[in-house]
């Protein structure tokens, strides 16, 4: 049986398998990953702000997905 | 011009939609100073985007947890360590 948290863990990597690829690819680098905003710049051959702009939108895009999660989880 | 008024029309004032593009940047120490104190002092006066700053943070943290590796049951561990003597004492 699935404890709670690996259900938790379940969900949001559903959510990220369901964005679209140039978003799920900057969270797994960014986020997952924790590659600095310069390292991802340099291994996508993009620029900087490029990245942050990328980012924020991907993250917008899973905040949906996750939002009744995030709303009743107590990080 | 005074200084004073010289300080507070130079004071760069930013809106919501400014707030919520500088976000990933704020996060990653990327603003300018300037810009920075803009940032917050709108965070301080505007619920929505702090509700809306801890919404993009708890985003970025479940997003982390994805990548953690579930822990082992306690009593896999227990029966793995049985396993093990009881394959030791039989040698």
């Amino acid at each position: 049986m699935l404890t709670e948290r690996e259900e938790l863990r379940q969900l949001v990597r559903e959510a990220i398998d369901r964005l679209p690829d140039n978003y799920r690819e900057i969270i797994l680098l960014c986020d997952i990953e924790e590659l600095s905003t310069k390292e991802v710049a340099r291994l996508l051959n993009l620029s900087e702000g490029a990245i942050r702009v990328r980012l924020h939108r991907a993250r917008q895009a899973l905040r949906a997905l996750l939002s009744p999660h995030i709303e009743k989880e107590d990080l | 011009m005074k200084q004073w008024l010289q300080k507070w029309l130079g004071r760069q004032r930013l809106t919501c939609e400014d707030v919520n593009r500088f976000l990933a940047a704020y996060l990653d120490g990327a603003l300018d100073a300037r810009t920075q104190e803009a940032f917050e002092v709108h965070l301080r006066t505007c619920a929505d985007c702090q509700a809306y700053l801890d919404q993009y943070r708890k985003t970025i943290e479940l997003a982390k947890k994805a990548k953690e590796t579930p822990p082992v049951p306690e009593a896999l561990i227990e029966q793995t360590l049985a396993f093990l003597r009881e394959r030791l004492a039989q040698k």
